[in-house]
């Protein structure tokens, strides 16, 4: 991010305004239908901090020099955690618009886990261990492409093991409950590589628009863009193998969270999400020279972030009898948006001054 | 008398093989060989430089043709040859014929990359001249090879000769077969 424009910060505050006067006007006229775009907006944007605990923990146990030039994007995109994982309180205080098993019907046999003293229970628990992971990736002993410290790896090693189940069951229950008798092994982990694919589209976009390395750094990106490349590729394949199964089942708790989903309202929202998602992504970054080219990554990750805001979308709204209307879902998605972008620019300044000037990322020289 | 092959020289180190490598190719000679006995990072590059398409676009199309044809045997199958209800679901069943057409689609691509390679490679091959090298022995064990072909339209006996002693060979041996 270059040091004299802050044309970033000042675009995010002013999207960020126009997007709460949207959710304003919204929730004052229709508070259950911001409740639930704002869900969707939420969802979308815990991607990027999560994406970014991930990979630094990952990398804490695998090295990689690719780390050198994502190190300073990762740490602002996980700087972003405390907003963005709170940011799923004003939709969880209607939880009562929001999910049915909060009133539910007496057979239902799984309220010992769905109900809402336990849904804060762990919502609240999500929030305490992301942040304190947030907390170990900004302020661990690592610099540069460097892990962690071999002593305090395990750390690291637990911390994904825990990360893994907490945003599973985040999945579980923000999403998949909103149909209280569905249930899928495979979701956890669709839900999960889609976080990590916005988070890592976002990272690799900022990386493109401004801090495109040049000379060795170059193959970084290559390195990078494969890991976007390779969780793209998982990201489908769990959702479709998801999907056959359950097709192929045709079970009756099971076949309506597709029917819903296959209505043709939707059919724009399975095109993007699989088009942007995952078959233009693959079709582009299979070939090692476009994993190089700044325009062709730039633009694949911009596509790949559009992509999961409509599978989000996908998701959660086919679940309403009435889903919010699509301007509230924009406003939704800009509010939290500016404030997330706003957020983590001013983290990359400051960490931009903070770098030593020698350090080759940081000079202008783009190639 | 047996016809001229090419001259051979020996390298004690993978650096010196890489540098004489470049030096000949510097100096205008194409057909030429290294033989290590590991790889040499770099040293491919340094005698055959520039994109080497041809066995992506074999896979790439192997990939292509099995996923075609792994798709249509099943339709056919399915939906031509003989329609069968399954449940209800539609007789060219998509969802369905993806898994299969997808390992077909690997097993064609493999395929296609084995032997491609093999063809490429002009393999399988029992008989070489360069087995006829006194000191070629000693690339599978500890020395480091380059051969410049007689071939090669810039081919000098003598020239290269020289060429060799100033790159620091160790031994220089003349191939015939």
């Amino acid at each position: 991010m270059r040091r004299n424009a802050n044309w970033i910060e000042l675009t995010a505050a002013a999207f960020c305004m126009i997007g709460a006067v949207g959710c304003v006007i919204g929730a004052t006229s229709d508070s259950t239908a911001f409740l639930r775009a704002w869900l969707c907006s939420y969802l979308f944007w815990l991607g990027l901090p999560l994406a970014g605990v991930t990979l630094v923990l990952v990398h804490d146990l695998s090295g990689g020099d690719w780390m050198a030039t994502a190190r300073p994007v990762l740490d602002a995109a996980t700087a972003t955690m405390p907003l963005a994982s709170l940011a799923g309180i004003p939709a969880f205080v209607g939880l009562n618009s929001l999910y049915a098993w909060t009133h539910p019907p007496p057979d239902l046999g799984n309220a010992f886990y769905l109900n809402p003293s336990d849904f804060f229970l762990r919502y609240g628990t999500y929030v305490a261990l992301w942040n304190l992971l947030a907390a170990f990736v900004l302020w661990g002993p690592r610099r540069g492409n460097s892990p962690i410290r071999s002593g305090l790896s395990w750390i690291s090693g637990v911390g994904l093991i825990a990360l893994g189940f907490s945003a599973s069951f985040a999945a579980i229950d923000w999403i998949m409950s909103l149909e209280p008798t569905f249930w899928s092994s495979a979701f956890t982990y669709a839900q999960g590589a889609s976080w990590f694919n916005t988070g890592m589209a976002a990272v690799l976009l900022t990386i493109a628009l401004f801090e495109w390395p040049s000379g060795e750094r170059r193959q970084h990106m290559s390195d990078l863009s494969k890991i976007l490349l390779a969780t793209t590729i998982f990201w489908a394949y769990v959702e479709f193998i998801q999907f056959l199964i359950i097709w192929e089942e045709n079970l009756r708790l099971e076949i309506p969270w597709y029917l819903k989903r296959l209505h043709p309202v939707w059919r724009p929202a399975i095109y993007v999400s699989a088009g942007l998602g995952f078959i233009i992504p693959f079709c582009v970054l299979l070939w090692a020279p476009s994993k190089r080219n700044r325009a062709v990554v730039g633009t694949v990750c911009a596509g790949v972030l559009v992509s999961r805001l409509a599978n989000t979308w996908l998701q959660v709204k086919p679940e309403f009898t009435e889903p919010p209307p699509f301007w509230l879902d924009v406003a939704t998605v800009l509010a939290l948006g500016g404030a997330m972008v706003l957020l983590f620019a001013s983290f990359l300044r400051w960490a931009h001054r903070l770098a030593p000037a020698e350090a080759p990322i940081w000079t202008a020289d783009h190639g | 008398m047996k016809t001229l092959f090419g001259i051979i020289a020996t390298f004690d180190t993978p650096d010196a093989v890489k540098n004489a490598a470049a030096y000949l190719r510097q100096a205008g000679f194409r057909t030429l060989e290294a033989y290590a006995p590991y790889p040499v990072e770099g040293l491919g590059e340094i005698i055959h430089p520039g994109p080497k398409p041809l066995l992506p676009l074999l896979m790439f199309a192997g990939a292509v043709f099995g996923a075609g044809w792994g798709y249509w045997i099943q339709y056919w199958d399915e939906a031509l040859n003989y329609p069968l209800n399954v449940g209800g679901r539609p007789y060219n069943s998509w969802p369905s014929f993806i898994v299969s057409a997808f390992e077909f689609m690997l097993l064609v691509t493999i395929a296609s990359g084995f032997f491609g390679l093999l063809a490429i490679s002009r393999l399988p091959r029992l008989y070489h001249p360069i087995f006829e090298a006194k000191v070629f022995e000693r690339a599978s064990r500890d020395r480091f090879l380059i051969c410049v072909e007689a071939t090669d339209p810039r081919f000098d006996a003598a020239s290269i000769r020289a060429a060799f002693e100033q790159l620091g060979a160790e031994r220089i041996e003349e191939v015939r077969s």
